[in-house]
């Protein structure tokens, strides 16, 4: 496990650099000058003259070559200063910190009410298989994952804040405003957990070990949850790491949909606004989440499961 | 460790589900997580300030400033003076962005937007003409020299009189500070005259002077307080002199205010005024449709309709387009530098059916000229008319003729194909790039549509770009914002870095030029349509539709006057019935 862990360590560096990297690049091709929307949103309804724009491109660092001005970056980030944002001109490092709070509680509650809700349905579909709980759930599921979450976020809002008045429509700072953004975030990996271990819970449960143990004349119950159970949700820990990314992912939509102001709604604003520092203090920040949660996910599996731990490392 | 996760592992994953779900539901009540308050949010008590001055109506000056209008604030409100802060509620307010700073000399707009920070004139909500408001006079002493009374009984929100020093060195922090209002203003000197009075001296004629001091750069504010307080710490100074004080502010996400009980104009109705930055604009006609807002601000044509259909909400509107969506066209790219050629495609749109499509009644009006007829009317200036058969004529007579049947007219083996570029901020700009891709097909004009960023527009890859921009800038002043377009002002690019189209101006800068020496309101017309008629024949730009500000408001809103620009949302007025 130490030798995994340490090599699993070793390559988080090279991720990061590539992915700050390629962002890095991506953003400075896209069109748009950073020093002129500075200019404009600072004066708006003035149009910056070119002089105004060449001071503001040298002011911002943005006259230096292109790999220049990403080893400039990489040096500050390394000792946490990932630099100022163009628009508010606050460190970018507090403005990901402060955001960052939102941002978890947001994708905490998801992805708990996703496990909350996909786990027992999921096994109770495998259980109850070809029943109507099982075609319920499937057809549930189904819409769950094909439905788009900016339509399941206007559809939420329309229905519990505008027609029922249950729930607010947006804002942050009370229990009742993280229940739709919630549900919202929540349906896609909700429905793909629920896929998921019901196929793991159908595989194991034809395994020749829950035959031995049915055959012993052990209750039902106690094959399912005692025997079956465990093996049948170790896919699921693997996917909760990847559906953390498509969380985060999401977040940027519902985010914004929702005007909660965590790190997706950062990001949108940040992108429009060409704030380069920000966009990439952002890339580089959830590249780290992701694959510290990753890694995370991989050590619980190899925890959970010893097949993995003494089929590779230890053998 | 280990073989405890190994034995608990099926219970101890329903527990964490579990948990963790009420852990984020517990969590998410803090109104202000530890170790997560706003950066730049100051907490600043409610005023408790004298009884406020009895306020002086606006006198008229012999400028073109305008008498005060219906905006201007009455008689003190005995009524709601009587009330206490909190028999009164909080409006909330979706606003779009929140993107500047509070601090007038970093920009201004947002505090001028949310009722926190006054000029000396303001934009007339009726002519789109400057009428006096912090100052109660303007006289044109000399071209180079105006001459400014300083309405008396004001207060900064701190408690600090205003008076002509204050004025004084607020203007001259904001030339010392923001390049752009030094270019604005080309002040020499600022002098006090005596206790109530300033004097500016201008380095080249400005006539429309109190036009200009509209521009929320130049919002007053208290300048030794705002340096005492040192950058990022504007609200501590409480510099400003509104009917809102700003208390807490963390940008792009929220702005919180409490009435100003020592306001000029009467005390507010309201407790405060809360913003809340909505970017998406469904999710801001939801909100308000939802009662989490009061007052949204910018209505999409569909929302609009839904709003209105909606029990307790409606749309708002001043009725007045004061910004322009327009095509530039390029001089400089080969086709359309050919007279003819522009002409015909001129002829080939039809931009009043476009502006109905971008600007449906209610949300905005057909731009026949580049300006509203508010700000200027040119009976004799002839727009080219929607003229298919017209544009078939020009382009014949331009040489091209469809040699190879295959519906798309060529010249010298050439197609006649040209790019309408564009950016997606604004929905206007691709519906009309489609709407005149199909027109000018219709006449043999192949269309390429590249929407791509408004920064393109700086590069020679297009023929015509869409455009969205105000156009009451400058205190309403048409000469100011034709040239503005034209690139004729310093502060535009003098240098003709601002004219996209690359038109050649030589012959508009000789009509435009007398008009340094023009103070009145009619002789500023009068050149403004000598303009109109130069850019319209030769088809500098073709512009669209004027676009309305519409506000989407609950029943609950009390005395809303909607302003036609984007320069004041709110005003002391402003209230909300229980």
């Amino acid at each position: 496990m130490g030798a995994y862990l340490a090599r699993r360590l070793a390559t988080l560096p090279l991720l990061l650099l590539g992915i700050s990297a390629v962002s890095f690049a991506l953003l400075n091709l896209a069109p748009g000058d950073p020093a002129e929307i500075v200019l404009r949103q600072r004066n708006p309804g003035q149009l910056p003259n070119p002089a105004e724009v060449a001071a503001m491109r040298v002011e911002l660092g943005l006259d230096a070559p292109l790999p220049v001005q990403y080893a400039r970056w990489v040096s500050r980030a390394l000792v946490g200063d990932m630099g100022q944002s163009y628009v508010t001109e606050q460190p970018v490092a507090s403005q990901l910190a402060r955001r960052s709070v939102p941002t978890a509680l947001l994708t905490a509650t998801a992805l708990g009410l996703a496990l909350v809700v996909a786990v027992p349905i999921g096994i109770l579909s495998a259980r109850r298989r070809g029943g109507v709980v099982d075609a319920v759930a499937r057809l549930a599921a189904l819409v769950g994952a094909a439905a788009p979450s900016y339509a399941l976020a206007y559809g939420l809002i329309i229905l519990f804040a505008v027609k029922l008045s249950w729930l607010p429509a947006l804002g942050y700072g009370s229990a009742s405003q993280v229940v739709l953004p919630a549900v919202a975030l929540s349906l896609a990996p909700m429905a793909q957990l629920m896929r998921l271990i019901r196929a793991s819970m159908l595989e194991t449960l034809g395994q020749d070990y829950i035959r031995t143990a049915r055959a012993k004349g052990l209750a039902e119950q106690t094959v399912a949850f005692r025997h079956a159970l465990r093996n049948a949700l170790l896919p699921a820990i693997g996917a909760t790491g990847v559906n953390l990314g498509y969380l985060l992912s999401g977040a940027v939509i519902v985010e914004t949909i929702f005007t909660w102001p965590g790190l997706g709604q950062l990001m949108v604003g940040a992108a429009v606004t060409r704030d380069y520092p920000v966009v990439q203090g952002f890339v580089a920040y959830i590249a780290v989440v992701v694959l510290l949660v990753n890694l995370a996910a991989d050590i619980a599996l190899r925890v959970a499961d010893p097949r993995l731990r003494f089929g590779r490392d230890e053998a | 460790m280990e073989s405890i996760l190994r034995h608990r592992f099926t219970f101890g994953m329903a527990v964490a589900c579990g948990l963790l779900l009420m852990l984020a539901v517990a969590c998410g009540a803090p109104a202000a997580p530890s170790g997560t308050a706003p950066p730049v949010a100051v907490s600043n008590p409610q005023p408790t300030a004298p009884a406020a001055a009895a306020p002086q109506q606006p006198v008229a000056t012999a400028v073109p400033v305008q008498q005060s209008q219906s905006s201007s604030p009455a008689q003190p409100q005995a009524e709601s003076k009587a009330a206490t802060a909190l028999d009164r509620p909080t409006l909330n307010a979706g606003v779009i962005w929140l993107d500047s700073p509070l601090d007038p000399v970093e920009s201004g707009w947002v505090a001028n937007q949310s009722a926190m920070s006054e000029n000396l004139f303001r934009l007339s909500g009726s002519t789109l003409s400057p009428e006096p408001w912090l100052a109660t006079r303007a006289e044109h002493v000399d071209p180079l020299t105006w001459e400014i009374e300083i309405r008396s009984g004001v207060h900064f929100h701190n408690g600090n009189p205003l008076d002509a020093e204050a004025v004084k060195a607020s203007l001259e922090r904001a030339i010392r500070l923001s390049e752009a209002a030094a270019d604005i203003l080309s002040a020499d000197t600022i002098a006090v005259k005596d206790a109530q009075t300033i004097t500016i001296t201008t380095t080249v004629p400005q006539p429309t002077l109190p036009g200009l001091l509209i521009t929320p750069v130049f919002g007053i504010h208290d300048a030794v307080a705002a340096d005492a307080a040192g950058e990022g710490n504007f609200i501590e100074a409480r510099a400003l002199t509104g009917p809102y004080i700003p208390t807490a502010y963390v940008q792009l996400e929220r702005l919180d205010s409490v009435a100003n009980d020592d306001y000029w104009g009467g005390t507010p109705p309201l407790t405060g005024i809360n913003s809340i930055a909505i970017p998406d604009t469904h999710s801001r006609e939801l909100a308000l449709q939802a009662g989490d807002v009061d007052v949204i601000i910018n209505v999409s044509p569909d929302g609009a309709q839904v709003i209105n259909a909606n029990p307790g909400t409606q749309t708002a509107t001043a009725g007045l387009g004061t910004a322009l969506v327009l095509w530039w066209v390029n001089f400089e790219r080969g086709i359309l530098a050919d007279p003819l050629v522009r002409r015909a495609v001129a002829h080939a749109i039809d931009r009043e059916g476009i502006a109905g499509l971008v600007a449906p009644s209610g949300a905005g009006s057909f731009a026949e000229f580049m300006l509203p007829e508010v700000v200027v009317s040119c009976p004799d200036v002839q727009a080219p008319a929607y003229d298919p058969d017209e544009a078939r004529h020009l382009l014949e007579e331009a040489g091209y003729a469809d040699s190879d049947g295959d519906g798309i007219l060529d010249k010298d083996g050439q197609p006649l194909e040209i790019i309408i570029g564009g950016y997606p901020q604004r929905f206007q700009l691709p519906i009309m790039a489609e709407a005149a891709q199909a027109m000018l097909a219709d006449v043999g004009i192949k269309v390429d549509v590249h929407i791509t960023d408004y920064s393109v527009v700086k590069e020679p890859a297009w023929d015509l770009f869409g455009w969205y921009n105000g156009v009451v800038e400058g205190g309403g002043d048409p000469v100011f914002n034709i040239s503005k377009f034209a690139g004729l002002r310093a502060d535009a690019g003098g240098t003709g870095g601002n004219n996209y189209g690359h038109y050649p101006n030589t012959a508009l800068a000789e009509i435009v030029g007398p008009s340094v020496s023009v103070s009145d309101v009619e002789g500023r017309k009068q050149i403004a349509c000598e303009a109109l008629e130069i850019i319209t024949e030769e088809t500098a730009f073709l512009p669209v539709a004027h676009m309305n500000l519409v506000f989407g408001i609950s029943d609950k809103v009390t005395d809303f006057s909607p302003h036609p620009s984007s320069l004041y949302f709110f005003d002391h007025r402003v209230g909300l019935s229980e």
